[in-house]
């Protein structure tokens, strides 16, 4: 009777036993089933997508019940990773992830204190890839080349395939490594109202007007032009007010990067060189060999040089003259769908991040079978510029890693950035978020039918014009304690508080003395050497930046077709 | 007077006054003081006793005596108090939560302390959240004039409600009238530590902030750097950590 008693027991034990193993095992395969109907399409078989995911599922097993908390801005990629992709993948693993979401300045603050301290705020951060030059030189940030063979080697996903991200080179430092994972990326591109331009009224009243016909403009000249015209000669379409010209001035963070996201290259100031003019790259910042030796003209630099004052006596302008009164309160957030109201006809410096608001059914700038009356063009380039210079400015939103970060957190941390730009994910997110990072997404035929919608967006990925949009690089020793000194400088000048040369002189003057406190105090890599002051004689007769003021900063506006801008450009 | 020695002597006495005056002169026009402003929130800037006391107020008292600059407590609401330091030379409001919006009003030291802000729920509460997004039709209880208030209004949340003090959050949430409490651990653990009320869950974390000091755009760059560096100092040396870590 005991002994059958006791087989009566171990029966019903595992009778359990095997319940709660059916049990999970269908719960498991719910989850992949939740996973892979959520992140379709992707460019992988069915089979490889399943292969991933059971892969990130084995590989998480020790962090089961972990906690981790990540930050990056605010954009709707990721707004997407925070709502959709960080649920499946705890769903998936069991590894509780917060994907904070705040405005990109306060990244900043937050990645450089706790670089500064030691503090562990978060585990990792979605930096951006403008910070390269700080990240590499101050020796507090994991290099993933590294670490991906050492002590990341059993948390690196083997199909992660490097090769694939096209935003690679510009988080690679000069010594070879790779220190962040690009995330997202945009671009800032031309937009304009296409179906504006072809109307044959404006193009007969504007080539009456100007002498040349209303286009793409190739040049800052004829973006004025268009920008008086229709603000000032147009002025009202349908019964509404228009503008030519639309772009933000609220003394706020991100007006800096509304200037150091390469506005001085585009109007021609630094030198030649991808990602960045070499000596002198789109901050003005001069570097000779890898050291970074000086931002002020007289160190040999070119921050306030007279590339960069015209850049900004055109910003003012044009924001005072041709653009929407509010425009000056308004910031990279609020500004960044204006032109979806209806009433902009271009807008020379557009973050692409905005592509999603603005193909939403429905706007005014959408036609009523979904695709767009605008388009992105290649941006028009100022009287400085020269060929074989960045044309423009593309954002690398990338995975970064703090050292002394808790290891076991560090490695969760990594599993959940490796999972939101796995293949297995990455395609859907772009879809959704418009900002793409593999080669293979870009190519995929899921973009291709996405195009139509897209206003050329899809167009300029898959060209090799997008090289000449290139993110700030290596010159930039540190960027956290420099980025300030754009918006309050400049921020002074177009509130009329000073004089363009003036906040230039003295931003260039800071930014100089944060170099020489950086080459006191040392840094781990490549720190500044600061030139002796010269007179400008002595940098004119170099022949690279800086160069002297151009006699004629309004040569004639030259414009040209949609479809040769593309060619041509990209 | 006609005696020498006597009028030699009522000199001396006039041109020691003469110094004393004119150094209280000087010392005072040189001695800026800083006015610390901070509306009640405890356990972090609070009065008790007619003494100031809280976390914050240990970590600014000891930067301030570290850096050897005067200063002086003030308590007041918390919009008198920024708007102060917005327009006041030599004032500074604490504890703010840095953000974009207002970088650019202040000059900045920092971090006085960090927060990480959650989402409570009564311990019997069935509510599951695992993204902020699932919480965005609750009922949401918060501190007027937090920042964790202005971060969920800012991600579409419609139904905060903000209150004064957090007794009445824990008060509301105890009596169903709100269905989740969005505060800091610190604050949570002070308020519930012995509370009558019933124990909380912490359903979810959603972000961190960096507490700081926010100052006046006049004051001279080179005190704010002491400030700054004597911040770093201590974070370095342990005494920060010892200073904020909330014990209660």
């Amino acid at each position: 009777m005991k002994l059958h008693s006791f087989l009566k027991y171990l029966a019903f034990i595992e009778l359990i036993f095997f319940d709660l193993h059916a049990y999970s095992q269908q719960e498991s395969e719910n989850t992949m089933f939740k996973l892979a109907k959520e992140f379709s399409p992707t460019t992988l078989s069915q089979e490889q997508q399943r292969a991933e995911f059971e892969w990130f599922k084995n590989a998480s097993k020790p962090f089961k019940g972990k906690k981790i908390i990540v930050v990056s801005e605010l954009i709707d990629t990721h707004a997407y990773e925070s709502n959709v992709i960080a649920k499946l993948f705890s769903e998936l693993t069991g590894i509780e992830v917060t994907h904070e979401i705040t405005g990109e300045d306060d990244v900043v603050k937050k990645i450089e204190a706790q670089v500064r301290t030691g503090i562990h705020l978060y585990d990792a951060y979605i930096s951006d890839s403008d910070l390269i030059g700080w990240h590499y030189r101050s020796g507090k940030i994991h290099n993933l080349t590294d670490f991906m063979v050492t002590n990341g080697k059993s948390v690196t996903l083997p199909t992660l395939d490097i090769d694939d991200f096209v935003g690679k080179s510009f988080t690679t430092a000069p010594d070879g490594k790779l220190y962040q994972l690009p995330d997202q990326q945009f671009a800032n591109l031309y937009w304009y109202r296409k179906d504006w331009f072809d109307r044959l009224d404006f193009q007969a009243k504007f080539k009456n007007i100007y002498g040349y016909k209303l286009d793409v403009p190739k040049n800052w000249s004829a973006y004025e032009d268009i920008a008086e015209f229709f603000t000032v000669h147009v002025e009202n379409i349908d019964g509404k007010k228009v503008y030519g010209h639309m772009d933000y001035g609220k003394k706020n963070p991100s007006l800096g990067w509304r200037f150091s996201d390469a506005w001085f290259s585009m109007a021609g100031a630094g030198d030649k060189g991808l990602p960045g003019g070499k000596p002198i790259d789109d901050w003005g910042i001069r570097v000779e060999g890898c050291n970074p030796v000086g931002a002020s003209v007289e160190r040999g630099g070119d921050m306030n040089g007279a590339a960069a004052a015209y850049s900004i006596n055109k910003f003012i302008e044009w924001l005072n003259k041709y653009a929407p009164p509010e425009a000056k309160q308004m910031d990279f957030n609020t500004s960044g769908t204006v032109a979806g109201n209806g009433h902009i006809a271009q807008q020379i410096f557009w973050y692409t991040a905005f592509t999603a608001a603005l193909s939403k059914p429905g706007l005014p700038v959408t036609n009523a079978d979904g695709t767009p009356r605008w388009r992105v063009a290649p941006s028009p380039r100022g009287a400085y510029w020269k060929a074989g210079m960045k044309l423009g400015y593309q954002d690398v939103g990338s995975w970064t890693l703090v050292k002394g970060t808790p290891t076991e957190n560090l490695k969760a941390a990594w599993l959940y950035a490796q999972f939101t730009v796995s293949k297995s994910v990455s395609l859907k997110k772009t879809l959704i978020g418009l900002t793409p990072i593999r080669e293979s997404d870009i190519n995929s035929k899921a973009m291709t039918e996405a195009a139509p919608k897209l206003g050329g967006l899809i167009e300029f990925y898959r060209s090799p014009a997008r090289k000449l949009w290139t993110p700030t690089y290596t010159n930039v020793p540190d960027y956290p304690h420099m980025a300030p000194l754009w918006w309050k400088n400049i921020g002074a000048a177009v509130r009329g508080e000073t004089t363009v040369q003036n906040a230039l002189d003295i931003m260039a003057s800071q930014t100089d003395e944060v170099m020489a406190n950086l080459q006191a105090k040392g840094m781990t890599k490549c720190p500044p050497i600061l030139n002796p002051k010269k007179p400008l004689s002595f940098w004119y007769a170099k022949k690279t930046a800086p160069f002297p003021k151009l006699s004629n900063e309004k040569p004639k506006g030259e414009t040209q077709s949609y479809e040769n801008s593309i060619e041509g450009s990209w | 007077m006609k005696n020498p020695k006597g009028r030699r002597k009522a000199m001396k006495i006039v041109l020691r006054v003469l110094g004393s005056l004119s150094f209280c002169f000087a010392a005072s026009a040189n001695e800026n003081v800083f006015t610390l402003a901070f509306s009640s929130n405890p356990p972090f800037a609070y009065e008790d006793s007619q003494t100031y006391e809280g976390i914050a107020v240990k970590a600014i008292r000891e930067l301030f005596k570290r850096s050897k600059l005067k200063s002086q407590f003030q308590m007041k609401p918390l919009i008198r108090s920024l708007k102060d330091a917005k327009y006041i030379n030599y004032s500074c409001a604490f504890p703010v939560q840095r953000s974009q919006n207002i970088e650019s009003e202040y000059q900045w030291i920092s971090p006085i302390f960090v927060t990480t802000s959650s989402l409570y729920a009564l311990k019997d509460s069935k509510i599951k959240i695992k993204s902020l997004i699932d919480a965005k039709d609750l009922e949401v209880g918060a501190l007027l004039g937090n920042g964790d208030a202005e971060y969920l209004k800012s991600f579409g949340f419609t139904k905060v409600s903000e209150v004064v003090n957090q007794e009445q959050n824990i008060g509301k949430l105890n009596l169903k009238r709100i269905e989740i409490w969005a505060t800091d651990i610190i604050s949570a653990q002070y308020f519930t530590k012995n509370s009558k009320y019933q124990k909380i869950q912490e359903l979810f974390v959603f972000r961190k902030s960096l507490g700081s000091l926010a100052c006046n755009n006049q004051i001279p760059k080179v005190e704010i750097d002491k400030l700054q560096k004597n911040l770093d100092l201590m974070i370095q040396d342990g005494s920060w950590a010892k200073l904020t870590t909330g014990s209660f």
